[in-house]
């Protein structure tokens, strides 16, 4: 199978994964920085902080799913 | 015991069993015969005779000629003529229930309507997108509930917009100068109403499709028939008058139209073979003591009832052509190859 | 992950030869010739052509392994005039020929068929 490997900035929402060098860079949008996820009971999209409890602002389900990436992905049609 | 010439030119079809199947007619094999290759022979004997021809299929019988030739020719026209097919995906969305690499494969196996002959093949290490080997299409489509749609069906055809993806929302995206060498209806997937996946309200497909030139060896999706076949012509011979019931039970062995009633001078009704073309085979027949000695089931040798099914991209008569030149070309190229190592 | 490559079947790997013809040490008149990237298309119809040369006493062919794209046609004449690659030109000439008679024949049933509606 033909696959890009994932790396994906829209992949890793958390600044505290990132090495303590980089986050002073970063640290002016990594606060304000969020991810959309989507609700596994409602199907709404969420934007979280990195901060925020896991948990749908619509309906309070609690289990979230990642949007698909963005990233272009070539299949062999085989 | 079988004449020398039956064993010959005949398959033999028995209860348990077939006879005789392989060519023998070999010089030396059979004293009293001479089986040399004799071209003039071979050019009276070779008939081509069409019973069907259209657009997609095609039936004709190949009068004369050797097992080994009529099956390279079905060989070649299943795994080795050249058609388009999309080859690479390239997803930016695809949130339909099906998972990515199984919408490509079905994408892949989507007949193209673009002639073979004004393409060439890609180079493995190019991944440069050129006009001369490439076609492009777009697929986007996304799902929505329909506004207007009527408050108490339940068909999604009408609740939804774009609730089933076809060929036809396929959008050719000519290259260089594509756009001037081919018109748009010469491009595109050969039917408009094959379905691709399905869709709910929210979902969406957004697809880069690329196509490439290759052959059926490689993978069937580029092979440009459907079926390419032969059979041999059927013989029966009656070698007893049948008559009334017994001629209305053969007739049920065989397949409609094959045994055909007479009626006689006397009044009886005879058996007669009317259209042995049309026999499957099945050896019904000879599953009855009473048909044991008195039919016998063969098949012509030499005489080969070729079908072409064309997927669409090429008329069958044209493929069969093309798969003559291209078992030249082979010929060509093994005889230079042949001269150049005597030379070495 | 590890399928060998889509075009190993039908296109010939640099430095690879299409045909190499081996003398057969052990009989006389014998040669083996190993044709790469053909299969039971070609052979089958070159082991039928050649047999019907009655100077060739033995013509047979086979395909060692499915993952290897070649196969290996074994020719044998009756005599020191007629070496094994001259029945193989002369088997594929007459092929050659065959073809062309076999190519007139289609297109004028073609014609006649356009023709006649």
């Amino acid at each position: 199978m033909d696959r890009t490997p994932m790396h994906d900035q829209s992949m890793t929402p958390s600044p505290n994964t990132l090495p303590a060098t980089t986050t002073s860079a970063h640290s002016s949008q990594s606060t304000s920085k969020s991810m959309v996820y989507i609700c596994g009971e409602c199907h709404k999209d969420n934007e979280l902080k990195s901060t925020d409890v896991i948990r749908c602002n619509e309906c309070g389900y609690r289990i979230l799913y990642k949007k698909r990436t963005k990233r272009l992905i070539v299949y062999d049609a085989r | 015991m079988a004449s020398m010439n039956n064993i010959r030119t005949r398959i033999k079809l028995e209860d348990t069993e077939i006879l005789h199947t392989t060519s023998t007619n070999f010089p030396g094999n059979y004293s009293g015969y001479d089986d040399r290759l004799n071209l003039d022979e071979f050019r009276q004997n070779l008939q081509v005779q069409i019973t069907s021809l259209d657009d997609t299929t095609s039936e004709f019988d190949l009068i004369g000629i050797d097992a080994a030739i009529a099956n390279a020719f079905r060989r070649i026209l299943i795994a080795e003529l050249p058609s388009m097919a999309i080859e690479k995906v390239h997803v930016t969305e695809n949130s339909s229930v099906l998972p990515d690499d199984v919408l490509a494969h079905r994408l892949g196996l989507i007949p193209l309507r673009a002639d073979p002959t004004l393409f060439i093949d890609k180079v493995a290490a190019d991944t440069k997108e050129r006009e001369d080997d490439t076609l492009i299409f777009k697929l986007k489509v996304a799902c929505k509930k329909n506004p207007k749609a009527p408050t108490d069906g339940d068909d999604p055809k009408k609740l939804y917009i774009n609730s089933n993806v076809y060929t036809e929302h396929m959008e050719w995206i000519p290259i260089g100068n594509q756009i001037t060498k081919f018109k748009p209806e010469d491009i595109g997937p050969v039917f408009p109403d094959i379905l691709i996946v399905k869709l709910r309200p929210g979902q969406e497909v957004d697809l880069k499709l690329v196509c490439h030139k290759g052959i059926g060896r490689d993978h069937a999706k580029f092979s440009p028939v459907c079926t390419g076949s032969y059979r041999l012509m059927p013989e029966i011979i009656l070698k007893k008058p049948i008559y009334d019931e017994d001629a209305e039970h053969l007739q049920k062995c065989f397949t409609p139209g094959v045994i055909e009633l007479e009626q006689d001078n006397d009044g009886h009704r005879r058996a007669v073979v009317s259209k042995p073309r049309l026999d499957m085979c099945s050896r019904e027949a000879l599953r009855y003591p009473a048909f044991k000695d008195s039919v016998e089931l063969n098949k012509i040798r030499d005489h080969f009832i070729f079908s072409i099914e064309s997927v669409g991209a090429l008329r069958p008569d044209q493929l069969f052509i093309d798969s003559i030149k291209l078992l030249m070309s082979k010929c060509d190229r093994l005889l230079q190859e042949i001269d150049g190592n005597i030379n070495n | 992950m590890n399928a060998p490559a889509t075009f190993e079947s039908f296109l010939l790997l640099d430095g690879e030869k299409k045909i190499i013809v081996e003398k057969d040490t052990k009989v006389p008149n014998a040669a083996v010739f190993t044709i790469s990237k053909e299969d039971h298309t070609l052979a089958n119809m070159l082991r039928a052509q050649l047999l019907k040369d009655p100077e060739v006493i033995f013509a047979g062919y086979k395909i060692p392994h499915p993952l290897e794209h070649k196969v290996i046609l074994r020719v044998q004449t009756a005599g020191h005039e007629y070496s094994p690659i001259n029945a193989m030109e002369n088997a594929i000439k007459d092929l050659i020929f065959e073809m062309d008679m076999l190519e007139d024949r289609v297109k004028q049933a073609i014609a006649n068929r356009q023709n006649a509606e």
